[in-house]
């Protein structure tokens, strides 16, 4: 009928104008919150703009977020590569990475590959090369709506996180980590067991990388930890650095102290790359498959990450190596170094000016 | 071609030829052939659903080997990650139950109001013109509800409750409510329009006015059908995930408070399957309990509003 | 007034009443509608531009764009339209046209019914069991557009048994009387005349199928992916390519939902942006349904 036809146009007009215009009115006038990302420059010259092939990256999601940019910036120029990058933990990625029928060409890493990991490379004869390419900060996290909880000892840490007789955590309020604090329940948010930040924060903590209490809210998905914590002003969690740098403004970094008395230290660009964030700065990995570097698009995807990483580690919200660090990295790619560094243990506290100083080694 | 004239005289309008009985064979090969293409395609729907049953039946079994029932349906909190690892479905159930009390609570009365108003009042111009808005409701994606939960409505509420967290239930629910009023309305409007005219006229005689005929006696003919309706959203509520993921939490916890942040089955299984668990592990195993749980939960109400719905087709 | 006027009034203002408040309910609807529509005008508008249609996704919220999302999506419904358009209709038909009033029909009607009211997510477990376990691969185009078929299968069962249903049955009669055998009165007769029915019921299903989001989660969504999957047309012969249907994929809800989900503020407005495009794709197909359909029930007078 007439009326339908004249009905809906009428309606669907009506409401189209309305909502655009309220929408694009009331944006106009209002700013952008944009982030703004330093754009440091990215040298594409070694890269052929003809290689073709997959390539598959995949491990902690902590670098999750330099690789993937890292291969945004490749495929740019070789487009007929396709580079896909998944983010199932650095735990995760080392279960699939010595199994050649997973196809994983490398795995991204928050800490150093451990002795049963390196195990079974050795046993399904995967050979690698280890290759530091950032540095991240581990960043207690509240949110900014919390008004009591400014800085934090690492013997306070350890007991809010401490595991009691049956795995969940002895403190149930705040006001039993300091006096002072308030008399309400604490909420925490952090890594689950797969992946490398859990391990290496449990190692800094509890110097032992698997003991955590266990009523917490764990998540792969750092974005669900930070929407946990800035929501809940009685809540605590710990995630990487990047993914702390663009919510600012409704999270606060607390401040470490070493031990009562200390001065705070604020994780900051300068903190974490001059070694004052203490103990939670820690370099980030990537382990190639040596096989896989046969290939000619891995190996250009790895020689344009390696020659790169400065500028795309700090443009994905981390802190850049050295440049002296780097030129070793360079150097060890070329030269093929087999192994890893660190002899399959998890050392927290690691000293970020001398990880290139040890030679790595392949049992 | 043959054409009958008489009960036991055919006359041929041209005589029978050998490629007659080839071709009537091949028609009816053909005939066969289709017939068991279509039937097949019929049986397929008894085929998925075998299918989905003995998927969940299988995989959820391996769970149940490492995680006893009843601590499975006793127990109230929900944390793989803990030693040993924690299952109780209580823990997600309840989340799931809030949720969809909430959407009920928004939809029915919303819903039912609507279709009352559009089946009894509403001018043919007015039913014409609003009946298309109802269908742009249902037509929305429900991611897109999602971001509108979290991006418009928990703030709204923020000023009414500050110390609501940014993501909860009721925000989740509402949200929820709204979208499922157009499967209330349609429904129950196609069951109260299809109650005979002349049980209304019977009630305007008696000098009904529209409100007292709708109430006592378009309602309680159309009841089935109405009931048809509710039960079909009830299970939309507690089979809906996207809104409950984006705006309604991801702890897993037993409450029964709206105002809390909490993760329902639905949500649980979408962050668990995120996080990519390899097959084998107990978290991938978790996926299909949680699915077990849901699918029994949404059959029970299907079968029940399919046997109101065909109780109700067949009354008039 | 006399007392009957009274009263007579008294009922009338009830009636005006309730009017009211009908209205008041439809209004509350209609104003979710208009308020959600504002909100992702709000925040994404001012994103929505050529250059994010057509760039791929990004870390980096100003060149972040929803290419990947679209040709995904495109390429998932290409999969779900040819597996559920055939397999429905045949279904239908043989449930309007062949099938007797036993056991076995009403079985298959109780499963298509219930089918329908199964939640979504319990498909992608469904498909990430068999195709995970079985097949290894779990995480294509083919995977995600036979996952979908399932899910908006009984749409067009129900949509092509209505269409078959509106037909009279003195075309059927006609047809037999002429010597035509069953299934040439379906295809020569019947399918014609519904065609109008089952193309509704088919856009409906195809839009409901482009707004799915949780079984595609389920099946498993890549992180990044940085090129779009293989067109399927190769410049060999023989010009057509099956690759694209065996690689990852994202689609314009899933893309949606990373980005809602994301830390960055930047790219949760683009989430909203992302929400514009894909309701003014499901608003207009759905109209171009109801279009069609509308004409449909003009042209056809029996």
């Amino acid at each position: 009928m007439v009326c339908h036809r004249w009905g809906m146009a009428v309606l669907g007009l009506f409401l189209a104008s309305a909502a655009l215009l309220a929408g694009g009115c009331t944006r106009a006038s209002s700013n952008s919150e944009e982030v703004e990302t330093r754009q440091l420059a990215i040298d594409y010259s070694g890269i052929k703009p003809d290689l073709t092939g997959k390539i598959q990256v995949d491990g902690s999601s902590t670098v999750y977020k330099i690789s993937q940019l890292a291969a945004e910036e490749f495929a740019s120029v070789a487009k007929n590569v396709e580079v896909s990058v998944g983010y199932v933990g650095t735990g995760g990625g080392f279960k699939s990475f010595p199994d050649p029928a997973k196809q994983l060409d490398i795995c991204d890493a928050s800490r150093p590959i451990q002795q049963n990991e390196l195990d079974q490379c050795v046993k399904n004869g995967v050979k690698f090369l280890e290759l530091p390419i950032g540095i991240d900060a581990i960043t207690i996290v509240v949110s900014s709506k919390n008004d009591f909880l400014r800085d934090i000892t690492l013997a306070e840490l350890q007991k809010l996180w401490a595991p009691g007789a049956n795995g969940n955590g002895e403190v149930t309020k705040w006001s039993q980590v300091r006096q002072g604090w308030p008399d309400q329940a604490v909420s925490l948010f952090g890594a689950d067991s797969a992946s490398g930040t859990f391990e290496y924060f449990n190692e800094a903590v509890q110097h032992d990388k698997k003991k955590t209490r266990s009523d917490y809210t764990a998540n792969p998905n750092d974005n669900i930890l930070i929407q946990g914590v800035e929501r809940n002003q009685f809540a605590l969690g710990y995630i990487p650095y990047a993914y702390y740098v663009p919510r600012k403004k409704s999270l606060r970094a607390v401040k470490i102290k070493l031990k009562d008395g200390d001065e705070g230290i604020e994780p900051t660009a300068q903190t974490i790359a001059g070694g004052g964030y203490h103990p939670f700065a820690r370099p980030l990995f990537i382990y190639v498959n040596l096989k896989s570097l046969q290939r000619p698009e891995v190996e250009a995807f790895t020689r344009f990450y390696v020659e790169n990483a400065a500028a795309i580690a700090a443009n994905a919200g981390y802190i850049a190596l050295d440049d002296s660090i780097y030129s070793k990295v360079r150097e060890r790619l070329m030269k093929r170094e087999l192994g890893t560094a660190f002899g399959g243990m998890l050392k927290e506290d690691m000293n970020l000016t001398t990880i290139m100083d040890v030679p790595v080694m392949y049992p | 071609m043959s054409v009958a004239i008489e009960k036991q005289k055919i006359v041929r309008l041209r005589p029978r030829r050998a490629s007659d009985s080839r071709a009537r064979a091949i028609r009816e090969v053909k005939e066969m052939t289709a017939r068991l293409i279509l039937a097949g395609s019929a049986l397929f729907s008894i085929f998925t659903t075998l299918l989905i049953v003995g998927v969940l039946l299988y995989e959820s079994s391996t769970f149940f080997a490492e995680v006893p029932l009843s601590r499975f349906l006793l127990a109230t909190t929900w944390g793989p990650q803990y030693t040993p690892p924690q299952f109780g479905i209580w823990a997600l159930v309840s989340a799931t139950l809030v949720t969809t009390a909430i959407a009920l609570l928004v939809a029915l009365p919303i819903g039912t109001v609507v279709a009352v108003f559009l089946s009894e009042f509403a001018p043919f111009w007015v039913r014409e013109t609003i009946k298309p808005s109802l269908e742009l409701l249902s037509a929305v994606p429900t991611i897109v509800y999602g971001y509108f939960a979290l991006a418009w409505v928990s703030p709204a509420l923020q000023t009414f409750i500050p110390t609501l967290p940014g993501s909860n239930l009721l925000c989740a629910g509402l949200v929820m409510g709204i979208m499922i009023v157009p499967y209330i309305s349609s429904l129950s409007e196609d069951a109260m329009r299809s109650v005979p005219m002349l049980l209304r006229e019977g009630s305007y005689a008696l000098g009904g006015n529209k409100l007292t005929t709708a109430w006592n006696v378009v309602i309680p003919s159309a009841l089935s059908g109405i009931g048809a309706a509710y039960i079909l959203g009830i299970s939309r509520a507690i089979g809906e995930t996207m809104i409950v993921a984006v705006a309604g939490g991801n702890i897993p916890k037993f409450t029964l408070n709206p105002l809390d942040e909490a993760q329902t089955i639905t949500a649980n299984i979408v962050t668990t399957s995120g996080g990519d668990p390899a097959h084998g592990t107990i978290e991938y195993q978790s996926l299909f309990a949680a699915g077990l749980a849901l699918f029994v939960m949404t059959l029970a109400f299907n079968i029940f509003g399919y046997l109101l719905r065909r109780r109700y087709h067949q009354a008039y | 007034m006399s007392d009957i006027a009274k009263i007579i009034a008294y009922r009338k203002r009830q009636d005006w009443l309730f009017s009211g408040l009908g209205l008041l309910c439809m209004a509350i609807g209609i104003a979710t509608l208009i308020a959600l529509l504002a909100t992702l005008a709000y925040e994404g508008l001012p994103h929505l531009t050529w250059r994010f249609l057509t760039s791929n996704s990004s870390s980096i919220p100003e060149r972040a764009g929803i290419l990947t999302a679209i040709v995904g999506t495109l390429y998932v419904i290409a999969v779900t339209f040819v597996v559920a358009v055939p397999l429905g209709v045949a279904a239908a038909i043989y449930l309007e046209e062949y099938a007797g009033k036993n056991w076995l029909t009403n079985l298959i009607e109780i499963n298509i019914s219930n089918l329908a009211g199964v939640p979504s997510i319990i498909y992608g477990l469904t498909a990430l069991s068999l195709f995970g376990v079985v097949f290894h691969l779990h995480r294509t185009v083919l995977v995600g557009g036979m996952t979908l078929a399932l899910l908006v299968l009984p749409i067009i069962i129900v949509a092509t048994r209505e269409a078959l249903r509106a037909i009279p049955s003195a075309i059927r009669e006609a047809a037999y009387a002429a010597g035509a055998t069953k299934w040439q009165t379906i295809w020569y007769h019947l399918l014609p005349y519904s065609l109008g029915g089952i193309a509704t019921g088919t856009i409906i299903a195809m839009s409901r199928a482009i707004g799915e989001t949780a079984p595609l989660l389920v099946i498993g969504a890549a992180g990044y992916i940085s090129r779009l999957p293989p067109p399927p047309i190769s410049s060999a012969p023989p010009f057509l390519s099956f690759a694209w249907l065996n690689s990852a994929f994202t689609v314009l809800p899933m893309q949606m939902y990373n980005w809602t989900a994301d830390a960055n503020p930047a790219l949760q407005s683009r989430a909203a942006t992302t929400g514009l495009v894909l309701i003014m794709l499901t608003l207009s197909i759905n109209a171009a349904a109801i279009a069609l359909r509308y004409r449909v029930r003009q042209k056809l007078k029996w």
